[in-house]
């Protein structure tokens, strides 16, 4: 599944313009991908939740200086899926 | 400058103030984009179902991943498919300037990159800072000049020259300074950004041009001489080896072990047995069983300075012990083996079997030159006498018989206290 697909499938369903189609689908991206970049959580009902997780910092060891070297914190993208995405991709699988 | 924002608490986008948002920056009805929201989850369920893979443009991909979760143990791990979410790489960059290192130090230039890449406005360059360092040079005149005996040193005074009112550049603009880490100024806005961007004139600070390295273009003329002489090496090595290997191999099947006497003055003397005649003519003549080489094949040595025969002998034999051997051989010329002369020549004699396992012939040879010795310490009265004597039985037990007549009270006394019976040692 690709965006093209996607828009045209949206255009089909919700009876608009391929272009219409396109220009929300970039919108509704465009402002999730900001709300992340606030450091939100974004959780659909019966999808999964999207989010941005921060690494605890560590600290690892050079054996070139001999010297334990701070680590600073790293963020990592994660989706959870809900129980009823978990359930059809398991069902598909079985199939 | 924005403050990096901490990690809030989940927001659901089905709430109604969210859609609500999103629908009048749409331009659309809330119900409509309720609608939408949901026709495109289901269009990403439909996707993962089909195919396993949703890409979206300019976002990210969903993904189901089989591997599982715990790669150090597998088996523990659970084996259920999982959805994954890869953001795009601009998605990434996104999120890293506003939530990464960039925006934790503080660097003004992580928005205007940010807008310069994703929305392309036409806004003006920072510009380049010169380096401090390079008005930093400062040096006395003074150190420079040579000393002139009688002449004083010229000191130029700068203040006194007046200044040219076309060189003066008069700084219309400034960089504005970057606020602490935590300060209330750090605060920023995208409005405040654009008045700012809009008043300020692109300024014409001095460019200076610093010699840049020339990038050398990979010359493929220079590349395949390299090439042309490491495989050529390569299959002279491989030629080397395919014609000499053999031959080598086969020269080493044929001739027997050799020992090489090598004498001090750099003359190597090579015992090995000759071929004989019918060898070299037949090779039906080799198949007959031949007896074993001699561990070592005798020889002879020039004396240098530094050599005695407890040495020599662990040079040729490999055992420091054997050395009376040499002392039989050359007894006529050796007076005390203690003292050798320099460049005297000395017989080596021949050793059949290794050190470790001396044949018969070597045992009896060596209980002889051990008798002799014994013979000359008793001549010079030396306390070493009983244990030559000693060593000699060591090697051949019959000598205590056949040179009975010849040993004294106290030596015979001795190797009666020092000769272990055999049960005993076994015992």
């Amino acid at each position: 599944m690709t965006t093209n697909e996607m828009v045209k499938t949206l255009a089909a369903h919700l009876k608009i313009t391929q272009q219409e189609a396109r220009r929300l689908l970039q919108h509704f991206f465009t402002t999730i991908s900001a709300k992340l970049q606030n450091g939100e959580t974004m959780v659909f009902r019966s999808f999964g939740a999207l989010g941005i997780e921060e690494s605890r910092p560590i600290r690892t060891f050079d054996p070139a200086t001999r010297e334990f070297v701070p680590q600073p914190s790293e963020f990592e993208f994660f989706f959870r899926p809900y129980k009823r995405l978990k359930e059809i991709i398991k069902a598909q699988r079985l199939e | 400058m924005k403050p990096r924002p901490q990690l809030q608490t989940p927001k659901t986008l089905t709430g109604r103030g969210e859609i609500e948002s999103l629908a009048i920056a749409g331009g659309v009805s809330i119900a409509f984009m309720r609608k939408f929201i949901k026709e495109v989850m289901a269009l990403i369920e439909e996707g993962l179902r089909r195919d396993g893979v949703v890409k979206i443009h300019n976002f990210g991909t969903f993904r189901i991943d089989e591997t599982p979760a715990n790669k150090i143990m597998p088996a523990r791990a659970s084996l259920q498919p999982r959805v994954v979410f890869q953001p795009a790489k601009s998605l990434r960059e996104l999120i890293l300037l506003s939530l990464g290192p960039a925006a934790r130090t503080g660097m003004a230039i992580s928005l205007h990159t940010l807008l310069e890449k994703y929305f392309k406005p036409s806004l003006p360059k920072f510009p380049t800072p010169i380096a401090p360092e390079i008005y930093a040079e400062e040096f006395d005149i003074a150190e420079v000049l040579p000393d002139i005996p009688g002449e004083p040193v010229p000191v130029f005074d700068f203040a006194e020259v007046e200044p040219v009112a076309d060189i003066v550049v008069e700084k219309t603009w400034e960089p504005a300074p970057v606020p602490a880490r935590g300060s209330p100024a750090s605060t920023f806005s995208l409005a405040e950004e654009e008045s700012e961007v809009e008043t300020a004139t692109a300024p014409e600070w001095p460019r200076r041009d610093f010699p840049v390295p020339p990038i050398v273009p990979p010359s493929s003329r220079r590349s395949f001489k390299r090439w042309a002489w490491s495989s050529g090496a390569f299959a002279v090595g491989l030629l080397l080896l395919l014609f000499l290997l053999p031959g080598r191999i086969a020269e080493q099947q044929d001739s027997p072990r050799r020992f090489v006497a090598t004498t001090t003055n750099g003359a190597a003397t090579n015992n090995a047995r000759p071929i004989s005649s019918d060898q070299t003519k037949s090779p039906a003549a080799n198949v007959k069983p031949r007896a074993p080489a001699p561990f070592f094949a005798g020889g002879t040595h020039q004396v240098a300075r530094g050599d005695n025969l407890w040495g020599l002998s662990g040079n040729y034999y490999h055992n420091h012990y054997l050395w009376p051997n040499i002392y039989r051989v050359n007894a006529a010329t050796i007076k005390n083996p203690d003292i050798l002369e320099i460049a005297q020549q000395l017989e080596l004699p021949v050793l059949y079997g290794p050190p470790q396992k001396l044949t018969a012939v070597d045992r009896r040879n060596l209980a002889e030159s051990y008798l002799l010795l014994y013979r000359h310490y008793k001549q010079v009265e030396s306390h070493l006498a009983p244990f030559a004597l000693w060593a000699a039985v060591q090697y051949e037990a019959r000598i205590k018989k056949d040179f009975a007549a010849e040993m004294r009270e106290d030596d015979l006394a001795f190797l009666q206290a020092h000769t272990v019976s055999r049960a005993l040692a076994e015992r």
